[in-house]
Order: C-alpha cells, then structure tokens, then sequence
C-alpha cells in the first residue's frame, strides 16, 4: 500500500491563505469580501484586509465562497459478511473533497449484541488513522441490551456523540418494535440525542422478499419490489407518531420516495419536529434501473429504502428540499463493488446494500435544484452545511463563513460542466449510479482545516489528517422548542372526590360461557387481587320480590347497600 | 341448531344466487330491483312462478314460529302483551319509500316477512292491518355493523344480553345487528361462535349477524377461519392492533391473515390503535399519578390512532385485502382513511354513534361515574369538533357505514378501574340512539339527504357484509324489514327512558328531531306508538356469504393485474467476493446481514468455477495503485470481467 497523499505534502503551502474577491455566500445572506484564513480558521473577513507579507492568495474573481458541504450520512468501511465496503475512510473522504464535502458524518455500525462502545472506538480508530477531511460519527443502536443507557451515556457525555440510528427495517437483525422505539426514543431525548431513523417496515419487507423469492424473481429487481415505497411512508408516519407522543425531535434518514417525503411535510405542518435527508441517489436518480438488463448495473443501484421507480421522484424531492420541508442531504455513500454486490447474484436478499454518492452530492444538488431555479444559492448553502450543522450541533463552528468559524471553505464554480462517469470519479467502485450525467456545477478550489486539499482538478491529502469533531448534545436547534413543548404540555389528572358507589364484584367462577376470566381491557397491568369492599353488603333479598320482572336486571344482580344505589359519586 | 340452518337455506328461490358471484342478469319480470322499470306500477307478483314455494307455505312457516335453539327451550317468549298485532300481512299506506338511490311515493304490501308489493293501489286481501304512514318516512331497517352484546371480559359480561341489546336496537330503528364474537386468546373460535349463536338465538329479538374477532394468531387458526367461513357464514373477521400481550397481532401475522382472508374471499376488520405505544404511555401516565378516566384518553391520543390506520391500510395494501376500519373516532384517522381511499385503496370506514353524536370533552368531568361511561377505545376524541368533521365526511362517502359499538357495563362494572383507568371495561352506548343521532346531526343539519342516510345507516352495510338486497333496500322480494320515519317528531335521549340496562347515556340530552314511529322487523310490528313488543329469541341468524361483490369486483380485478415479473437476464459471470475469507476488517464475525427471511438459512456456499485459486506474490506492477486498499479481489488471470455479456 502506497501512501499516495505523502507525495503530495509540499503542496500544502503555508497555514496562511487569503481569498480575494470572492462573493461569500452564507444560508441567510451573501457578500463580496476577502477572507483571511490562518491556523485552521477563519480570522477576518472584509474589504482591504491587513494581512502578514507572502500569504499565499488566492483570486476568486466574483466567484462564490461557500462553507464546506457536510455529508450527514456515510458508512465507509461498513462491514458485511466479512467484507467491508469499498470505500474506506482514506478514499471516501478523498472523494468527498474532490467533490466539495469538507466534512462527513459516518455511521458505526456495531454487530447486534456486541458493545457500542468497542465499535465506536473501532470506528473512532480507522477513521482518525485514514480520513483527510473532518468527521464526526453517528452511532447505530441495533439492539437494545441491558446496559445499553449506560454506555449511550458515555457515548454522549464523554465521547462527543449526539446522534443516534435506530432501525425499523431488518427483521430479526436490527429491527426494533414499538415499545422499543418508545423506550429508545425515551431515553435518547433525556440525553439530548439526534434521534436518527431508518424507517421502512421490516415485518412486512420480510413477508414480501418470501413472497417474490417464491414467485422465482431473484434479481435486483426483487429488491424494489419487496420494498414498495409505501412500507417507507408507513414507517415514517409511525417513527413521527412515537416522537410526538415524547416530544422529542426525529431525523429520517435517507428519504427515497415521494410518499415519505409527503409524510415528512405534513407531520412537520402539524407541529412535530420531524426532519428528513433526501441523499444524493434519490435526488439524482431513479429506480427504474433496477429492471436494467445489465445484473452489474441493477445491483448497484440496491440501496435501502429503495429508490423509487417512479422517475418524477428526484424532482419532487429537489421541490421539498427547496422549500424546507426537507432540510439537508446526506450521500448514503456506501459502494461495494461489482464482485461484492454478486455474493447475490441469486438471491436479491443478499445483495449488499449501498450506492456511491459522496463525492456527487453538492454538483448533483446544484443541479437539480439550483440550475433549475428551485433554490437560490443561500438555500442551497443551508441544505448541504448549514442545516446539518444547526441539528448536529456543529454550528457556527461548522455551516457558516464567519470569522473565528473553522476554514472549511470552498469555492464553487456554477458554470463548470463535468460529466460524472466511474472512470474519473475518487470513489473505488466500477460503477457510478450517476454515470453520463452531466452536472452544472463544480467546485474550484476546496479548502480544509485551512490547507488547499483540491485545486485545478488535483487532490492533495494527507491520510489522517481529519480530526473527530465531537458533538455535544442538547442541539439548540432542536431542543430549545422541546424543552418549552415539555413545559406547556404538562399532564394532569383531574381531582375527583373518591368514586363511592358500588363496584361490581368480579366472581370466581366465571358465568355464562367465558371459560376463564379474560383481561380484555387491561393491556398493562394485572389486576390486583380483590380488597373487600366496605361499602359492600352482603344482605340480599330471597324469594319473589317486588321489581323481578323487571327486565333489566337479566344480566346479574349487583349487591348494592340496602339503601338504595348511589351510583354516583357525591360531587356530581 | 341444524334447525336454524334448514332455515336459512329454506330461502325463497330468489336468494339462492343473491351474492355469490357476479349477479346473474337481470329478470325483466319478477327480478327484485324495483329501478327496474315499471317495477312501481301496481302489480302482484305470482311467487310460484318463480320456483319458489307458496307464499304461506315453506319459505314462511318456519320463520313465523321461531324455532327454539337448544338452550333456549327453558326461555318462553318473554313478553307477549295483549293486544300486540301478530298478523302476518301488513299495508303500509301513503308514505314516501327512501332507498339509497331514490324516493318515490308508493304502498308496500308486507306478507311472511318479505316484501310482496309496492305501488299504488295494491290489491291486497281483506282484512289486513293497514299502517298509515302519510307524511312519513319509510326506510329499510337500520343495521348496526358493530355491536358487542353480552360481550364477556374479565369475568365480567357487559350488560346488555342479546334480549335486551336488540331490543334497544328495535326501538331505535335498527332491525338487524351484526355483533362480534370474541374468543379468549387460544380457544378455539368455533366454539366461541357456537356459544355465541346458541345465546343469541335464544335471546335475539331481531335478526343479527356474526363477525369472528381473531384474538391472537396461531398457524392453526386458519382451518377455524375457513370452516367459519365455507360452513357457519360468517364472512368478517377482525383483527386487533391494540391490546399488547393480549390480543395485538404483529404486522407479519396480519400480512399472514390479510393473505388468508383475502384467499376466502371475506372482509378484514381492523381495531386500529398502536398497542405499544400505548401501553408505555399508561405506564408513563399511571406512573404520573393520574388513574381517573381522563387517563384513559391521555394514554391514547388519536395519533396513536391514525398511525394504526395507515398502518393497516398499507399492510392491506400489500396484501391487497380489503379492509374495515372499526371504531373510526377522530379526525386524524378519518383523514388518512379519506387520503387513502383517494390514492384506490379499497378500504371501508365506521364511525360509530358515540364519536358521530359527543366528544371526548367528558373524560374530564367532575363525576368519576360519567367519565367512565364514555370510556371506549379508541376513545371519544377530546376535539370538539370532530363529531362534525366525521359527520361530514360521512355524507360525503369517504366513511361509509355507521355502527354503534354497543357494549354497555353499569356504572359498578366501571367502577372496577376506580383506581386505575387502565382496568376500566370498555364500551359505550349507542345502538338505540345510532339512527337518529345521525339523521339530527346529518340530515337535519343538511350535510345529507334522507337517501344518503339510507346509505349509511342500512344500505352499504348491507352490500359490504354481503346481505344486500336482502337487507338494506326496499323492493319487491327483500325482507320486510321497514322503518316508518317521522322528521318532524322530536325526542330527547335519556337514561330514564332508554332501553338499555345501564344507568347512565352518554348522549344524555341530546335532543333528536327525527324519531322511528313504527319498526317492522321480520313482517311483525315491534314498535308502535311508543310501545315495544318483541319476542325473545325471534331474531334469526343471517349467514353471508363470501366475496361480495361491492367488495370483491375491484379486489379480483387488482389480483390479475398485479402479477410481477423478473427481468430475464443472462447468468451473472463475473467475479463474485468470496464470503468464506477470514473476517476482514472491523467485522468479528460473518454475520448474515440482509438475510431477513427468517427460517430461511443462507444455502452453503457452493465452488465457484469462475474463480481461481491463482495469485501473485511478491511486488507487482500495480501495487500503488490505491484502488485496492480495502480489499483485493481473486479475479481470473485473464482480467476482471465484470459486466455480463448481455449488456
């Protein structure tokens, strides 16, 4: 293995560097002004800047200076069945600069059963020794141990983790019920957590992937079919449904179709703080390739949830993303390649799931989105950093071009044609689900930490050189409105004087027809053994007595004091 | 037993074909769809014609003299008073007959429990009692899909029996009810069904139904569900999604019952809450010291609701099943119903008489006692304006039917849960006050037309549970099972004057424009100026048949087209990864990662011919190329052939 960044460490010139004349655009407004980066970060911004002698400077000539895209949603090195994607840390974030990504969220993906702890720390490790660009991490909970709040504890308090992915999908591997949700959902916003989602219903994608195995469809078309876009939507209807019961806010990852994305924007009209991420495939491309002739080509789109195959998808996405009803983008970069995707070659299951986009993301987006005219450029600054920096709680340190910010800055060219094809792109796949598509859009020149990492189509990177951005949690962005939520909506009981009427005594021996007393009604508790009733008597009346006939006392009898029912309490 | 049955298939010829297929074309003379034309100009049908008995003879005998059912032997007509007319010929004169598709002004002419004739001028023999009904109504009987009388639970039963249920029911205008059987969790539902006719055949006071509710799912159920279903005409089954640890079915099992279902051709009901959440919400709400009846509706706020429904209807969905949503009680779940039914789901949905008339305001009342009877689940939504967003959408057909889901416990079966909301039984009252709740809060208000209430309180009930045109319309041939209607006539709702046996009506004074006048079920009159007068154990089982076509046209044409296909391809013959290395990486051990069909092992690994065993050692040519940092793949020395040759 040859470290192939080395080479290229002269280039990282000074840790001084100067951008002048560029047009800095942020997510709320945009300016022209020169930009002074020194140690890592930005120290001034303004017209005529007092700068040291022989700072390296570069001339933007009007272009536009925009913070560094963050990718919320990666899985390098995502392990599966021994094997791991082909992407590592070092070529992922390498692809993820070329393409104007400063920083990067990955996810941990620990084996169900085993510590959360022990794969962070794996994680922690291969990143810190291979990535070049910054990256912080997501940890995935699937399953949910006993001791698990102890170590999600630790995770948040101590090692700069706030987010947290719990799945609805993988039947009997990382699939938790409701009740679990609930509890899940429960603790994570006690600690302040990002609470991340996959959502596609994973009892019935197991029923479905049975069935289309026996109707014999065993190519990646099976994939899309076993997962129609409505078990997306229903999962998503129910992940908001559990957080609004909490109070606590969500994040759905990976928003693939029109249905969910639906859902997404009229949960968020009712009041619930509901987030989505459309990813780079959904708003780029379709799922119609899946029915591609070519097996290598349909398997690589295999991404889950799917993407739809209805082709007005990314532009409904695109339209959402633009008015906020979706609010950042990830990638979901996580490529195996042709040989990998062919463990299932005979079996669409097994299939290893991930499609490239790491490097796509922010020309893709400019593309459709802003060289469309759905969004203006501060718009388009807000969906790939800003955002992502306000929910993860990176901000301002992230997300934004302001002085005492980190120097992750890029310069972007909106009139640059590049035609995404597998042969240039950094990624280490054969094939690139965007292949032939031509974007408008590039970046210049991308600078991370302060270094020029891409210039002039040439990347110079130095492997691990990326520093683990730890996040805190309580993320104002999400929490100030639930800390008020959980003010106003406290609950309360209603003060009632006790209920002194008769209570019907449940009998021993059941009557009628019921074999043995059923507990219909009561889903939680069992019921508690019968006290005796004081208020109870046991007088009755025998032989023929004045109301017999009547008719509504067919059922049973009540024993009730011999003065009379009072069947209603005394406060009426 | 058997008895009944006879019965049952003794149905005039007519009926024989009604609902079991596709219907047979239409008899220009004779057929039972007075649209047909002329079919209100006078005329007496000859039945014999027809092939069918006499009238008098077999198709009307046995359902004169109700056939006791074993059990009910011991139980004599309970109340025959003096002076009840009992003659079997009826001439309902001068009012205006409102079906579901129109109304028209004619006389109906009622002999042996079935419709004989209708128009004017009716030759008809002397001597029979004539109704006059000028300036009123006349309607089909109402029929209330969803009751639950003598429904045990807890060792408790509720306390409306089937006497005193379907009595309430007749005073109200409804002459048939369709009640569900509930099994306990494990036993057989055969028996339980048994259990529950033989109680109702010796109680019932009018005809009713059965549906089955599923309690839990096991592998064996499915031959109860098909004799049911082939043997005991029963063609409805419910499902629950609430009730954790008790009743709820995970979403794989209703998949599994949904395939079933629709394989047999019935209708899936659905109680549509999500049980997890909200047993972790009572938990949380008991926890926080709150045990009144206003716990009740906390722990189960209609979101919890609307999610079960989507969840339902996507299961359905998939399985393309339809699908019955009982028990629609908030704005929420109506909604999603309604968006559904837009995207071509087919999906029926029924308010019921507590969420149509009140609100859930009264969970916070002062008296623990009137709290209580309004607890039901789902609950009574607390916004007071759903009564009249369902209502609406109930004229406007996106909900369909209305039942009432009568399930009554006194006031010292509630007091049970006095001290936990959780141990409240459930159930409100409604079967008596369903029709005019809803034609004040409908007709009266404007929302509908009185054919429109036919519609919902009788008519599509009858075409989905597969009893229609039997039940639910008014023409020649059909049950003489009519409502004269008075929309000028006030009432107002009271416990004191209620029929059934609980003391407190959660629609207590509600006032009511719109009053049932005279209720003739089964060719009998029941109710008449104000008087009820009903013979225990009258009512007759119903048995329906599967596959109604209202439901089915749409589901059978779905299933032909919804065939997939694979994508024929040539076999895949490039390089594949080999599994079996040593882990790699940050992964301990191979794990089956996508392998979600449970019980379904990865097939061991088999040689791949395509590989080869060779490899190069030592520095290579390519070695710096950084590609190959994660991985190397054993390719044929002849270069990677990645891509199929098909492409």
């Amino acid at each position: 293995m040859s470290y192939q960044g080395k080479k290229s460490i002269p280039h990282i010139t000074s840790d001084r560097l100067l951008i002048k004349g560029g047009r800095i655009i942020n997510d709320d407004h945009s300016f022209y002004a020169d930009i002074y980066l020194e140690d890592g970060l930005i120290k001034q911004i303004g017209e005529n800047l007092i700068v040291p002698g022989g700072v390296k400077t570069i001339e933007a000539n009007g272009r536009m200076v925009i913070p560094g895209g963050i990718d919320v949603n990666t899985y390098l090195q995502k392990p599966y069945q021994g094997m791991t994607a082909v992407d590592d840390f070092y070529q992922g974030t390498k692809a993820a600069l070329a393409g104007g990504t400063t920083m990067i969220i990955d996810h941990v993906l620990p084996e169900p059963g085993s510590s959360l702890l022990t794969s962070f720390e794996k994680w922690h490790e291969a990143a810190d020794t291979k990535s070049c660009c910054d990256y912080s991490l997501h940890v995935d909970i699937t399953s949910w141990y006993d001791g698990i709040r102890e170590e999600l504890e630790i995770l948040v308090q101590d090692k700069g983790v706030n987010s947290f992915q719990v799945y609805m999908a993988y039947k009997d591997l990382y699939q938790m019920s409701d009740s679990q949700l609930y509890e899940a959902f429960t603790f994570l916003k006690s600690l302040g957590a990002v609470i991340l989602v996959h959502a596609e219903n994973g009892d019935l994608i197991a029923q479905e992937q049975k069935r289309i195995l026996e109707m014999g469809i065993t190519g990646p078309e099976g994939h899309a079919l076993s997962r129609p876009e409505e078990l997306e939507a229903e999962a998503v209807f129910r992940a908001i449904t559990i957080a609004s019961r909490i109070n606590c806010p969500v994040y759905i990852t990976k928003v693939m179709s029109k249905s969910a994305a639906d859902i997404i924007a009229l949960a968020r009209k009712k009041g619930p703080l509901v987030f989505g991420e459309p990813i780079t495939a959904s708003l780029g491309t379709d799922g119609t390739h899946y029915w591609s002739k070519n097996w290598a080509k349909a398997a690589a789109f295999v991404t889950s949830p799917p993407l739809s195959p209805d082709p007005t998808t990314p532009d409904h996405l695109n339209s959402l993303l633009a008015c906020g009803d979706l609010q950042v983008t990830g990638s979901g970069h996580c490529p195996y390649s042709t040989a990998q995707k062919a463990i299932g070659k005979d079996n669409f299951t097994m299939i290893p799931e991930g499609v490239n986009g790491i490097e796509e993301r922010m020309t893709v987006v400019w593309d459709k989105a802003v060289a469309t005219g759905k969004m203006d450029e501060s718009q388009f600054v807000a969906v790939t950093s800003t955002n992502a920096a306000k929910i993860f709680n990176l901000y301002p340190r992230k997300g934004r071009i302001a002085v005492g910010s980190d120097a992750d800055v890029v310069i972007w060219d909106p009139d640059k044609v590049k035609t995404i094809t597998a042969k240039s792109h950094k990624s280490a796949v054969e094939y690139n689900i965007f292949e032939g598509m031509e974007c408008h859009g590039a970046p210049l020149v991308v600078i991370s930490q302060g270094k020029i990492v891409f210039e002039d189509g040439n990347l110079h990177v130095n492997k691990g050189m990326g520093r683990f951005i730890p996040r805190k949690p309580f993320p104002e962005y999400l929490y100030q409105r639930i800390k008020i939520r959980n003010k106003v909506g406290g609950l309360q009981g209603v003060a009632r004087g006790m209920y002194d009427g008769p209570v019907y005594e449940i009998p021993a021996t059941p009557k009628y027809a019921t074999p043995a007393p059923s507990t219909k009604s009561s889903p939680a508790k069992n019921q508690p053994p019968p006290i005796r009733n004081l208020h109870q008597s046991n007088f009755s009346l025998s032989g023929a007595q004045i109301d017999d006939n009547n008719p509504r006392r067919t059922g049973h009898r009540i024993v009730a004091p011999p003065g009379g029912r009072s069947n209603i309490t005394s406060l009426g | 037993m058997s008895g009944r049955r006879q019965e049952a298939a003794a149905l005039p010829a007519c009926f024989a074909g009604l609902g079991a297929g596709s219907p047979r074309p239409r008899q220009k003379r004779g057929g039972m769809f007075c649209s047909v034309a002329d079919a209100f100009d006078n005329k007496t049908l000859d039945f014999a014609s027809l092939g069918a008995p006499g009238p008098g003879t077999a198709p009307g005998e046995p359902r004169r003299a109700p056939t006791p059912g074993p059990g009910c032997g011991a139980a004599p007509p309970a109340e025959l008073p003096d002076g009840c007319p009992q003659s079997d010929q009826l001439l309902i004169k001068g009012g205006k007959i409102v079906n579901d598709d129109q109304s028209f002004y004619a006389d109906i002419y009622v002999e042996d429990g079935l419709i004989k004739q209708i128009g004017e001028n009716l030759v008809v023999p002397g001597g029979v009692k004539t109704i006059d009904a000028y300036s009123q109504i006349v309607m089909p009987g109402g029929i209330d899909v969803h009751t639950r009388l003598q429904m045990p639970i807890r060792g408790m039963t509720s306390a409306d029996d089937f006497y005193q249920g379907t009595k309430a029911a007749l005073a109200g205008g409804t002459t048939m009810i369709i009640d569900h059987v509930c099994a306990e969790p494990g036993t057989s539902l055969l028996a339980a069904y048994e259990r529950c006719r033989a109680s109702a055949d010796s109680l019932a006071c009018c005809d009713y139904s059965l549906h089955i509710d599923i309690p839990r799912w096991h592998e064996s159920l499915k031959e109860e569900l098909e004799a049911l279903v082939k043997d005991k005409g029963v063609n409805s089954f419910l499902v629950f999604m609430a009730y954790k640890d008790k009743l709820q079915c995970t979403d794989a099992q209703m998949y599994e019952i949904f395939c079933i279902i629709r394989d047999l051709g019935a209708i899936a009901q659905v109680h549509a809450e999500n049980g997890d959440i909200i047993d972790e919400e009572q938990k949380r709400l008991l926890e926080l010291g709150i045990t009144g009846p206003e716990g009740h509706v906390l722990s189960r706020p209609e979101e919890v609701e609307a999610e079960a429904v989507y969840r339902a209807i996507t299961i359905a969905k998939q399985a393309n099943c339809p699908l019955y949503i009982t028990k629609i009680m908030s704005r929420g779940a109506a909604d999603v119903l309604a968006q559904a039914k837009r995207k071509g789901t087919v999906v029926y949905g029924e308010p019921i008489t507590a969420s149509l008339g009140t609100n859930g305001s009264h969970y916070w009342s002062k008296n623990w006692a009137k709290a209580a009877a309004f607890v039901t689940s789902p609950p009574i939504s607390p916004d007071p304006t759903t009564p009249d967003h369902l209502t609406s959408l109930l004229s406007c057909g996106d909900l369909q039917v209305a039942g009432s889901a009568h399930c009554t416990f006194t006031t010292a079966q509630k007091a049970v849960g006095k001290d936990n909301f959780t141990l409240i039984p459930e159930g409100t009252n409604g079967i008596e006050e369903r029709m005019s709740v809803i034609w004040e809060k409908c007709v009266v208000s404007g929302k509908m037309d009185e054919n429109e209430f036919v519609a919902v309180t009788s008519t599509n009930a009858a075409k989905i549970f597969n009893c229609y045109p039997r039940k639910g319309r008014i023409a020649v041939g059909t049950d003489a099972d009519l409502v004269l209607w008075n929309p000028k006539a006030t009432k107002i709702i009271s416990a004191k004057t209620h029929n059934s046996n609980v003391e407190y009506n959660i629609f207590e004074g509600t006032e009511c424009h719109g009053v049932p006048t005279v209720v003739i079920s089964q060719g009998k009159v029941v109710l008449e100026d104000g008087n009820l007068c009903v013979t225990q154990g009258s009512g007759r089982f119903i048995p329906r048949k599967t596959f109604p076509d209202f439901v089915y046209k749409r589901i059978k044409a779905r299933n032909r087209l919804a065939e997939v296909h694979g994508v024929p391809r040539g076999l895949y013959d490039g390089p594949v990864h080999d599994v079996l290395a040593s882990a790699r990486a940050v992964a301990p051990t191979a794990t089956s990662r996508i392998a979600p069909c449970a019980g379904k092992a990865q097939a061991p690994p088999v040689r791949n011919l395509h590989q080869s065993g060779f490899s190069l050692s030592g520095s290579q040519a390519d070695d710096h190329i950084t590609r190959r940092t994660a991985q190397k793949i054993i390719a044929p020395p002849g270069g990677r052939s990645n891509i199929t040759s098909l492409s």
